[in-house]
Order: structure tokens, then C-alpha cells, then sequence
């Protein structure tokens, strides 16, 4: 099995040898006042429904088509060549036509919004293995709740033990809202413990009013509240890794609609060339 | 430590799948139901448990994940006991972006289709590609100005998928409306094709000077060549749409060379050499820098003292508005001062009528009435003026006296006295005709062979225009036969007209008129009249002497003269045609006038050009070459002093005069005629050659220039050596040199640009 650098080697060299090919050709093709934005645009294309097919590809699970790993690989280093592609069709220009601006913005989007998708994917799951338990994100609010109700619990227990009402009032106060719902979502993406500090501090502002009974259990309130922001944190980081390709899948097919409409402008107005 | 939040334990975990649409709505509050919401999004909470029957009634079958079986079973009937509490489905993640997804590629394509199905003008201002340059947007309001399908519907857009013709070829004949390029616009250098095949051939049969640039070579092997059934639309060149400053003429020197059997790596890197550059043909007015320099120049004050020699080359040349050629002056600037002499010898003046040498004595007892006493021939006049022949070739009184003058090698005197007579009364009557129809007369009378029409037509009218030769030939005819018209008349009735003898013995009129050329010398021929014309009349003749230089009969003269098919030659040199004595006359090396020393003669096909000019740009013109003195002297003067400035101005850095050459023999004969120098015996003419090929002789004693003298300020980091600093891709006669961007107009005809022969090119 390759390793992953050996991997990562082999793919970027092979991507760097085509990229310069594709330079090269169209040099050549431009020498020899062959229209190359046709070759290029077709090209272009291709690879584009290439790398849409992976989304397909990924519900046709059934079919000996490859592994969806190796068809990530692909889809990685043939969208890397598509920027290279792509510049070569604008010519090395920026576009200044209304609707070769929106086409152009469209790739653009598509392309950075994959390299950001790229760089999270790469960033995310690391950092996820390295806090709290390793949760799927469909049951999140599941655990949520059932921590929640955890809580509430020892809450309602600190109730009957005792006379004071400190701790419900502070849970109503301050814990609820944070128990409620996954919170701090930017914090968490910015890799903060900021508020989770801000809670363990207010809590433990509390301490110099409850009662021993109470105090113990304040703290494993406490622990909660760190299986909570763990949670939050898994939410927040899985949320970010699901959500980019709201902007990457929805924009590609939007962007091969606007595409087959160049096409029709190209060959109507330089087609036969 | 709080225990594990998931377990995934058999039976405590299900599968998560990617794909589902819809999600149970209460798995946000952490207590989804086991079956989950129908596809289409819909509560299925009836089938979280459907009791299933067994031997003792039903048990539940609730999922271990959800809870396991309930403690007090299904009802009796079979039905759950569990409360239904329906939810309201949430779409999962996967669902909500397929939501967007398809919104989006919706509203793309709805708006896409709105655009395009929609007004053309709206379509085209949402999808143009972007700003047009300066030049064009100025003039070019609309869309369908350069494309002829931006007018098109949306379903005639789509044909355009299927089509296999070239909409860019189409297109390029909306270029020409503006841009005028010839009927080959489209042919690579917008030449003929048969042209372009020639100049392939030669290209090929010269060879290759080299290896050609690795990107060419790539290019011609991945691509092929550029051009569709012979042919490249203009947008293969020019691209447009990039912006209102961009170079739409633009191009990189590998693109030239795609083309080319012999591509090179730079101009100082496999260029080829020159060829004869600039020299394309031999010079129109046969002129010898060498001679003149070497010989006349220094001998001014003993052969020309009112010659000015010329202070620098630019007393003589004048550049043209491109400053590409360096033109002549006009005659008076640049020659009249020490050639002017040339035309005012009178001893050079030629006979056109003249009285035929008849013997009085032997026809003193015929009826030819008046007769002026014979005094000394004119020059040229051995035998009747070839003019004259030309007048009486056609005459049947004339006829009648060559018959006679035949029949007097056998009957002797007899003969020839009949000859004579008829001789005399042509004459008369030539005369008569002359004063009496003027121009009539001499369009019935000159042969048709004389030239073609249009020549012969300039030439009667240069005779006929002013009225001075009519008017010599109405004073001679004065002085001549006073009482012409009444002879005449007499003579058509029959009656006697001998001559009648005065006191001297000499015959005189019958009517006893006094002769008005009395003169006491005898045979001395007598300037009777002058005439600042040109026309002089003599006592037997009357001749001309040009006025001066371009003299508009000499000219026309020789103009109807050369196109006359096979001029130059004679069957029999014993007996000279009149067209081929005349044509001697007036062209031989040492003829009257001298035109033909300096004037050369192209043969152009079926036609003849004198050239009485030298080159002259034709503004239209556009040659592959392209060049322009100006920044080219102004940088070779700098560094020199003032004085270089203003008055040698460098040409001869690149001009390099090839003293040798004026020795060769070339020059020491007209360019025109070859044949023994300074024949003016006109007697045993030998066969004429005409030398009318313009490719035959050298120049004008200068060496051609060298690639290398350019090479050495165009190179890559000096003066550049893009193939378009110097040479033009669209050459041809176009309706504007500069700037061919105006709407193609029919050429003019005129003399001069008739006279002016094009450039016969190396490759032509």
C-alpha cells in the first residue's frame, strides 16, 4: 500500500507533468493560430463532468466502479488541473463580458470552494480525534438531549436534598440556554475554549454559596457541561465540514448549466472555426 | 466520568444513512422514532412497531435501538399500545442541499433561457464578451454590424450545433464592408492563389536556412495549417472584444512562421539574406550614379557651365509621403539644369511634312502647277519624313506614284515623270486636307497601325490640340502653293496647270502670282518662318524641335511608336517601314532629343509603358516590405555634427555606390535599345532589340543593402526584429494605404497611373 506521502508525490507530479503539457500544447496551438479556446473549453468540460461524476458516483455504491477513495484522488488532483485549464482558456486574462464574468465567477467558486473543502478536510478530523468522544453528527442532538436530561436531573436531586434553590436558579440562569442546543459555533471553529472557561469560572463563582452536597453536585453538573462544549465542538467542526459543499455542489451544476449555454454562444457566433 | 454517549453495541445502533432525505422531527429533541419519515417526507410513526403475530396473539416488535419491546405488549386486536405522537419531518442535511442544488441550477437555467429566448438586443448586451477597441467602437453600433447571428432567435442559435460551416468566415465579410483588402482578402496575405502557390514553389525550391524554432515545428505537427479551405477568417488574427486598447494587429513572430516552409529563429538567427533589397526591377529612368559622380560632376565648368551639381542626394530625392521611397524631383530640379541644352540644338529638329524631291526640269511641261524651287534637305529628311509616309500611306494619289516609281526601274523616265507627278499633286492635296479638316484629317489619314487607339487618338490631339501644327502647315501651304485651293479645283476639272518659267528660268505659278520664297541663294535652305511652338516651316519642309523637356508631341509620339507590335524589327532592311524609320528616329542612342537615353520601356503583357517618371508611390500600395527613411536618418544623423544633419544625412551608410559599375557596358547604351553605339547614319538598319523586360539590367550603380547592415540595430533589444516592424501581412492595391478602414471606392483611371507601372516584385 502507498504511503501517503509516496501518494501524495506520485499524484502531484503527475498533475504538475500534465499542467505543463497542457501549457506547452496551447503554446503551440496559439503559434499556430488554431483556436484553442475551443480545445481548451472542451477539455475543460470534460474534466468538469469528470469531477461531477464523483457526487454520482458516491450513491452508486453498488457498482464495481473504484473505491470512493481513489475516486476522491481524482477528484482532487484533476480539479487542481482544471484551474490550470481554466486560465488557459481565459487566455491569461480576466474576462470582461457580463456573462463571462458570471461564468468565470462560477468556476472560481466551484474551484476555491473544493480547495477550501480540501483544507478542511485535511485541517477537521484531526483535530476532532483529539477531543471528547468521537460522535456521528446526526445524533448529536440525540446526545444533547440525553445529556440535557442528565442535568436536569442532578438538578432536580439537588432540589430534594437540599433547601436551597441556588442551583436550580443558576441552571435556569445561565446553564439551560447552553444545554438547550448546540452553541458557540464560532468559537469553536476558531478553536476557543473561551466560552467554555466563561462557564466553568461562573460556575465555580457559585461554590463560596452551596453546601457541600450541593458543591458535589455543581461539579458533575460541570463534567456535563464539558461533554456538552465537547459535543458543541463536534458539531461546529462537523457542521463546517458538511456545509462547504452547500457552496461546491449546488454551484457546480449551476455552473455546467451556464456552460452548455457558452457552448451555444461560442459556436454561434465562432463556431466552424 | 460520564459514561460513553454512543453505544454500538448489536442491536443498539443503526445505520445512519447518507442519502435519506428526511429526518424524524423529533431528533433534534434527541428522541427520533425508529421508522423515520416516508420518502417524500412524510410521518410514519403508525409503523414504529407493527405487533407481529405469534402463536400466543401479537408481541411487539419496537427496534432494541429505540427501546426494545414495550412491557405491556400490543393491544388484543393486534394494534400498538404505544401513544402515536406524530412529528413534522426535517430534511436531513444531504436533503436540504439537494433543495439547493436543484434551486439553483433551476434559476440558472430559467434565467439563462430567459436571456437567450428573449430580445436579441438584450441577449447580446448580457453576453457580449466584452469591450470592443477604440477603433471599432467608435463606428460600430450594433451586434449585427460584425456577426450575423447576433439578430438570430434562440432556435437558430442552437442550429448553429450542427452546423458545419464556418460562422467565423462568414462573419469576415462583415470586416470587408469596412476594410478594404482586394478580392483575396481572406487568402493568406490577401493574395491570388495562383500568386501564393508561385511564391511557395520558390520558397521550397530554395530551401530551408536552418532548423526551425521548436514551438513552430510543434505547432505545424499538432495543428496542422491554420487555414479552412484555403482561406482565414479575419478572427483567427484579430481578436476583438478585449478591450478598448488592445493591439488587434497584434502578433507574435511564430505565428508568421506556422506558415512559412522556412521558419527561422530571429531576424540575425536564420533570416534569410536579401535578395537584390530594396532593387526590385531595373530603375525607370536609366540613370548611372557612378558616371555622373565619376565623370560629369567633375567636369562641370567644361561641358556644363549652367549645370549645378547636386549638393546631396537629397537635391535630386525627395521622400514620399510614407518616407518609404525617396522618389526623383522633378526634371528641372534634378537634370534641367545641365540637360535642358539637349533641346534647343535646331540642328535636331525632325521633318514631319515635307516636299518630295522632284526635278523640276523634267516636269516643266506637266501640269502640276505651283511648285516652290527645292532648297537644302532637313535633317532626317533622306527620303519623304516617315511622318509624312504615315499621312500618305493610305492616299491613292500616293499609291499611284510608288506603282509609277516601280514600273520606273523598267520604263525609265517615263515612269518616274508620271511618278512625280502624282507625287506633287498627294502632296497638294495632303496639304489641302490638312488646313481644311485639321484634325479630321489626320485621324483618316494616320494608319490604325500606329499605335493602339487610345495612343494614336492622344497623339492627334497633342498635333491637333493648339493649333500650331495646322497653323505651320496653313503658312507653308502660303508660302509654298499660294493658290492651292484654286489649283486644286482646276485640276479636279481637267483644266491645264503647267508651271509657267519667271525670268530666271525657274517655273512659276500659272497665274503668274508672285512666289513668295524668293530668295537670292539659290539652294540655301531658309528659315521662312519661325514659330515658338516648335513648328518651323522651311523652305521644303516643316520641321519640329521639341519645346523643351516633356514635350507633349514627342511624347505621345513615342508612346503611339512603341506599342506598335514588332516596332523593332523589320523584314527588310532595304525598305524601312515608316513606323519602325520613325521609331529609329526618335529612340536610337544618339537620336533627336535624347528621350530614350534617359526614358526606359516596360513590356507589361500585351502592352508597353514608356516611363516618363520615375518611381512614384502609389498611396494605395502595400508591399510586403515596409519601410520608412524618416526614423532612420534622424537616428543615423545623431552623433554626427549639424552639418551631416541637414546635408548628407547618412545614405550612404546603407547606400553603398558601386563605383565600378559605371564602366560597365550596360551603360554606355540606352536601356531601351540595344544595339552599336552612336549609329546616327540610319542607314543598314540592323535588327533592333528592345530591351523592355524591366527585370534585364542592374540598377542604378548601387550595391543592393545587406541583412546584416539592418541587423545591426534590429536586434531584439535594440530596435526589435518582430516580423512586422518590416513587413506587412495584407499587401495589394487597396482603396487607403495607411489604414485600409475605409469603404472600398473604384480606382480612378488616369494617365499617370496608367503610366506608372507597378513594382514587378522579386517574388512576382
Amino acid at each position: 500500500m502507498r504511503t501517503f506521502v509516496a501518494r501524495r508525490m506520485f499524484f502531484g507530479s503527475m498533475l504538475i507533468i500534465v499542467a505543463v503539457l497542457v501549457l506547452v500544447a496551447n503554446a503551440a496551438l496559439r503559434v499556430a493560430m488554431y483556436h484553442v479556446a475551443f480545445v481548451s473549453g472542451w477539455f475543460l468540460l470534460g474534466l468538469c463532468v469528470f469531477l461531477a461524476l464523483y457526487n454520482i458516483r458516491k450513491k452508486l455504491t453498488a457498482l464495481p466502479l473504484g473505491t470512493s477513495a481513489t475516486w476522491l484522488q481524482f477528484h482532487i488532483y484533476v480539479g487542481l488541473l482544471t484551474f490550470v485549464v481554466f486560465v488557459v482558456h481565459i487566455d491569461f486574462r480576466i474576462p470582461n463580458g457580463p456573462f463571462e464574468v458570471i461564468l468565470a465567477l462560477l468556476y472560481l467558486a466551484v474551484f476555491f470552494s473544493g480547495v477550501a473543502g480540501l483544507i478542511l478536510s485535511r485541517i477537521i478530523p484531526p483535530r476532532l480525534a483529539t477531543r471528547g468522544e468521537e460522535v456521528i453528527f446526526e445524533r448529536i442532538p440525540q446526545f444533547i438531549r440525553r445529556t440535557r436530561d442528565d442535568v436536569e436531573g442532578l438538578v432536580l436531586k439537588c432540589i430534594s436534598e437540599s433547601d436551597s434553590s441556588a442551583v436550580p436558579d443558576f441552571y435556569i440562569r445561565r446553564l439551560k440556554p447552553f444545554f438547550d442546543r448546540p452553541r458557540h459555533y464560532w468559537s469553536h471553529l476558531c478553536h476557543s475554549t473561551r466560552p467554555l472557561h466563561s462557564l466553568v469560572v461562573d460556575i465555580e463563582a457559585q461554590h463560596r454559596y452551596l453546601s457541600d452536597v450541593e458543591r458535589s453536585l455543581v461539579d458533575q453538573i460541570t463534567e456535563y457541561v464539558r461533554t456538552k462544549d465537547d459535543l458543541d465542538y463536534h458539531h461546529a467542526m462537523q457542521k463546517t465540514l458538511k456545509y462547504w459543499l452547500f457552496i461546491h455542489i449546488p454551484l457546480t451544476y449551476s455552473l455546467l448549466v451556464a456552460a452548455l449555454f457558452h457552448i451555444l454562444l461560442v459556436y454561434s457566433f465562432a463556431g466552424g472555426s | 466520568m460520564n459514561r460513553p454517549l454512543q453505544d454500538f453495541s448489536p442491536g443498539k445502533s443503526n445505520y445512519e444513512r447518507p442519502t435519506l432525505g428526511w429526518v424524524c422531527g423529533k431528533n433534534s429533541e434527541g428522541e427520533p422514532c425508529s421508522i423515520g419519515p416516508s420518502d417524500g417526507g412524510n410521518c410514519q410513526v403508525y409503523l414504529e412497531c407493527v405487533p407481529a403475530k405469534d402463536a400466543g396473539g401479537y408481541i411487539c416488535s419496537r427496534a432494541p435501538s429505540f427501546g426494545g419491546m414495550c412491557e405491556k405488549g400490543p393491544l388484543p386486536d393486534g394494534n400498538c399500545r404505544q401513544p402515536l405522537v406524530t412529528c413534522h419531518p426535517k430534511r436531513t442535511l444531504f436533503g436540504r442541499r439537494r433543495v439547493v442544488t436543484t434551486t439553483l441550477a433551476g434559476l440558472a437555467l430559467g434565467v439563462l433561457l430567459c436571456t437567450f429566448g428573449g430580445k436579441a438586443a438584450v441577449r447580446n448586451a448580457v453576453t457580449s464578451p466584452g469591450a470592443l477597441t477604440l477603433q471599432h467602437a467608435s463606428s460600430i453600433q450594433t451586434c449585427e454590424s460584425c456577426h450575423d447571428r447576433a439578430a438570430a432567435e434562440f432556435d437558430e442559435l442552437t442550429d448553429s450545433l450542427t452546423s458545419t460551416g464556418s460562422v467565423a468566415l462568414a462573419d469576415s465579410e462583415n470586416c470587408r464592408v469596412c476594410h478594404d483588402f482586394g478580392p483575396n482578402a481572406l487568402n493568406p496575405h490577401s493574395l491570388d492563389a495562383d500568386v501564393l502557390a508561385t511564391l511557395t514553389n520558390k520558397a521550397v525550391s530554395t530551401g530551408s536556412t536552418g532548423t526551425p524554432p521548436l514551438l513552430v515545428s510543434l505547432a505545424t505537427q499538432l495543428a496542422g495549417s491554420p487555414m479552412k479551405a484555403g482561406q482565414l477568417a479575419c478572427s483567427r488574427c484579430h481578436k476583438e472584444h478585449r478591450g478598448e486598447f488592445f493591439d488587434l494587429t497584434r502578433m507574435a513572430d511564430a505565428q508568421c512562421q506556422v506558415c512559412h516552409t522556412s521558419p527561422f529563429h530571429g531576424f540575425n538567427d536564420g533570416h534569410p539574406e536579401y535578395s537584390g533589397f530594396p532593387y526590385t526591377r531595373r530603375t525607370r529612368i536609366h540613370f548611372d550614379h557612378g558616371t555622373h559622380y565619376e565623370i560629369h560632376f567633375a567636369n562641370f565648368k567644361r561641358i556644363m557651365p549652367n549645370g549645378r551639381t547636386p549638393e546631396n542626394c537629397e537635391t535630386c530625392h525627395q521622400p514620399d509621403p510614407a518616407h518609404q521611397t525617396m522618389p526623383i524631383v522633378d526634371y528641372a530640379l534634378a537634370c534641367g539644369s545641365c540637360h535642358d541644352e539637349q533641346f534647343e540644338n535646331p540642328l535636331d529638329a525632325i521633318a514631319f511634312v515635307a516636299l518630295p524631291r522632284i526635278d523640276l526640269d523634267l516636269l516643266k511641261d506637266e501640269e502640276i502647277g505651283e511648285w516652290p524651287k527645292p532648297g537644302a534637305p532637313a535633317r532626317g529628311q533622306d527620303g519623304q519624313p516617315a511622318f509624312m509616309q504615315l499621312l500618305l500611306e493610305n492616299d491613292e494619289t500616293w499609291a499611284k506614284a510608288r506603282r509609277f516609281l516601280q514600273l520606273a526601274e523598267q520604263d525609265g523616265d517615263a515612269a518616274k515623270l508620271r511618278a512625280q507627278v502624282q507625287m506633287v499633286w498627294a502632296t497638294k492635296l495632303l496639304i489641302n486636307d490638312l488646313i481644311q479638316n485639321g484634325e479630321e484629317a489626320l485621324s483618316q489619314r494616320l494608319p490604325a497601325s500606329l499605335g493602339d487607339a487610345g495612343r494614336e487618338r492622344s497623339l492627334i490631339r497633342a498635333l491637333a490640340g493648339d493649333g500650331a501644327f495646322l497653323d505651320a502647315v496653313g503658312k507653308a501651304s502660303a508660302e509654298w502653293f499660294p493658290h492651292l485651293e484654286t489649283e486644286l479645283s482646276r485640276h479636279d476639272a481637267g483644266e491645264p496647270l503647267k508651271p509657267k518659267e519667271d525670268g530666271d528660268g525657274q517655273p512659276a505659278t500659272e497665274s503668274g502670282d508672285a512666289s513668295p520664297d524668293e530668295t537670292s541663294e539659290g539652294n540655301t535652305d531658309k528659315l521662312t518662318s519661325e514659330s515658338h511652338s516648335g513648328w518651323t516651316v522651311r523652305s521644303e519642309s516643316i520641321t519640329y524641335l521639341p519645346t523643351g523637356h516633356a514635350d507633349q508631341i514627342v511624347q505621345t509620339l513615342i508612346e503611339a511608336l512603341v506599342s506598335i507590335p514588332g516596332v523593332t524589327t523589320i523584314a527588310d532592311a532595304s525598305q524601312p517601314q515608316a513606323t519602325h524609320q520613325l521609331f529609329s528616329i526618335l529612340t536610337t542612342p544618339g537620336a533627336s532629343f535624347g528621350c530614350m537615353k534617359c526614358h526606359t520601356v516596360d513590356a507589361l503583357g500585351d502592352t508597353t509603358v514608356v516611363n516618363w517618371h520615375g518611381r512614384r508611390q502609389i498611396s494605395r500600395d502595400r508591399e510586403f516590405i515596409r519601410f520608412s527613411h524618416a526614423p532612420h536618418v534622424t537616428l543615423l544623423a545623431r552623433g554626427n555634427t549639424a552639418e551631416a544633419v541637414v546635408t548628407k544625412r547618412e545614405c550612404a551608410h546603407c547606400h553603398h555606390l558601386n563605383r565600378l559599375m559605371h564602366r560597365a557596358e550596360v551603360f554606355s547604351q540606352s536601356d531601351f535599345i540595344s544595339r552599336p553605339a552612336w549609329d546616327s547614319a540610319y542607314v543598314n538598319l540592323p535588327e533592333i532589340t528592345a530591351n523592355t523586360d524591366p527585370h534585364a539590367t542592374a540598377t542604378s550603380g548601387f550595391a543592393p543593402v545587406q541583412r546584416e547592415l539592418c541587423g545591426e540595430c534590429h536586434t531584439r533589444k535594440r530596435a526589435g526584429e518582430s516580423c512586422l516592424k518590416c513587413h506587412n501581412y495584407h499587401v495589394g492595391h487597396f482603396s487607403s494605404r495607411s489604414s485600409p478602414a475605409v469603404h472600398a471606392a473604384p480606382l480612378e483611371s488616369s494617365r499617370e497611373a496608367a503610366a506608372v507601372t507597378p513594382d514587378v516584385g522579386e517574388e512576382q
